[in-house]
């Protein structure tokens, strides 16, 4: 049933995840999932999955030696549960396992070459901003997480399609307006995986190579609110990540020394947005180009 | 949100397990075991700094009255502070 070779590697926050594919439908639902994911053989393999459809008629997903999850094979909804079990599971195992730096929950892209982080918790806007801002021209990285090894100072993405909430689906969709999305859009319980690619093809080279933070920016959307931003101190900047640390109880100190540190490496803002247009000269602006201003 | 207010003769106690860190001239509060941070904003980190489990609410604001003549909003400022504070735990008005 498994196949010797992992189809793909995920490799993030120094864990290694192996995904093994058989079948066109199981290794279309790894491709869209992890197409521009962090890839690599060296870090240490916290996890093995399999997704198969193999057998007639059956997908199922595989881990730890058990079937998690099976469905039929024509079932979409079926489809898009098993897309986002394989995609829930991984996250957990590998920031589970995680004890060398801060897995954040949050967006990021590149703007300009600069890496800007969008840390939120659920329902921030992460998803929101950070396909508006592809679609402004931005490059996309994540919807939502990042990487942030402390020792180093360097940051890296796990760059997955947009995971479009129900709530947001409309904002995202008038991104989409120009675009074939029809047959590559996955929904599942909580909404579609979009592939980034489909709003704005960046020609981007996935994945991102690990880079410093230029900034971070706490997000806040509302359907009404106008673009407001506010600078961090970083004490407040400190306090506000530690509220999106996946991985807190796997650190000294719930992860407060690597907060700060993070913190205090560059510059931090609160920014409440709304649908209107002009985000990226916007974050453009609130940005100092002079590196002077970096601590 | 208006605050209740408080016995003015009450003596706010700090509670322990509550460590002070100071980021950039900055104070977070952390509390290890329950894995609790709190960020203190400067005016919120002076009242923090003036509960010494010896003065009473009245004591506070009589100083920060004292040392800031001109600002008016002192006592629902100090108020506030303290309700957030016993909010997360780390003050006792008991």
């Amino acid at each position: 049933m498994i196949e010797e070779e992992p189809y793909r590697h995920v490799a993030f926050g120094g864990q290694r995840v192996e995904v093994f594919a058989t079948g066109s439908n199981s290794k279309s639902i790894v491709d869209t999932l992890f197409l521009d994911a962090p890839a690599g053989d060296k870090d240490v393999i916290c996890c093995r999955f399999t997704v198969h459809d193999k057998d007639a008629d059956r997908l199922s997903l595989v881990w730890d030696g058990a079937t998690r999850y099976g469905t039929r094979s024509q079932d979409a909804s079926g489809i898009g549960q098993c897309a986002l079990t394989l995609w829930s599971e991984l996250q957990y195992q590998i920031c589970n396992s995680c004890d060398s730096g801060l897995i954040l929950h949050a967006a990021a892209v590149t703007v300009d070459n600069q890496l800007i982080i969008f840390p939120g918790v659920s329902g921030a806007g992460k998803t929101t901003l950070s396909a508006s801002l592809l679609a402004a021209g931005a490059n996309y990285l994540t919807d939502e997480l990042v990487f942030f090894n402390i020792e180093t100072g360097f940051a890296q993405c796990l760059t997955r399609p947009f995971n479009v909430k129900h709530s947001g689906q409309e904002i995202v969709m008038k991104l989409l307006a120009s675009a074939n999305y029809e047959g590559y859009c996955l929904p599942n319980p909580v909404g579609s995986f979009i592939p980034h690619r489909l709003i704005n093809d960046t020609m981007f080279r996935y994945p991102g190579p690990p880079q410093k933070p230029f900034a971070i920016i706490f997000p806040r959307f509302s359907v009404k609110s106008s673009l407001i931003t506010e600078a961090l101190s970083p004490a407040n900047a400190s306090v506000q990540l530690m509220s999106c640390l996946v991985n807190a109880r796997n650190l000294d100190g719930d992860g407060l020394q690597g907060c700060r540190k993070l913190a205090e490496s560059t510059s931090a803002w609160r920014m409440s947005y709304g649908p209107k247009r002009g985000l990226l000269s916007a974050i453009r602006n609130i940005i100092p180009t002079n590196e002077v201003f970096l601590r | 949100m208006a605050s209740k207010p408080i016995d003015p003769k009450v003596v706010p106690q700090p509670q322990p397990g509550f460590h002070e860190e100071e980021i950039d001239s900055e104070l977070v509060l952390y509390h290890p075991e329950a894995a609790q941070v709190v960020y203190l904003n400067p005016s919120a980190t002076i009242v923090w700094c003036l509960c010494d489990g010896h003065r009473s609410l009245a004591d506070i604001i009589a100083i920060l009255q004292g040392e800031y003549p001109n600002q008016q909003t002192i006592e629902p400022d100090v108020h506030s502070a303290i309700y957030r504070f016993t909010n997360v735990g780390a003050i006792s008005l008991s």
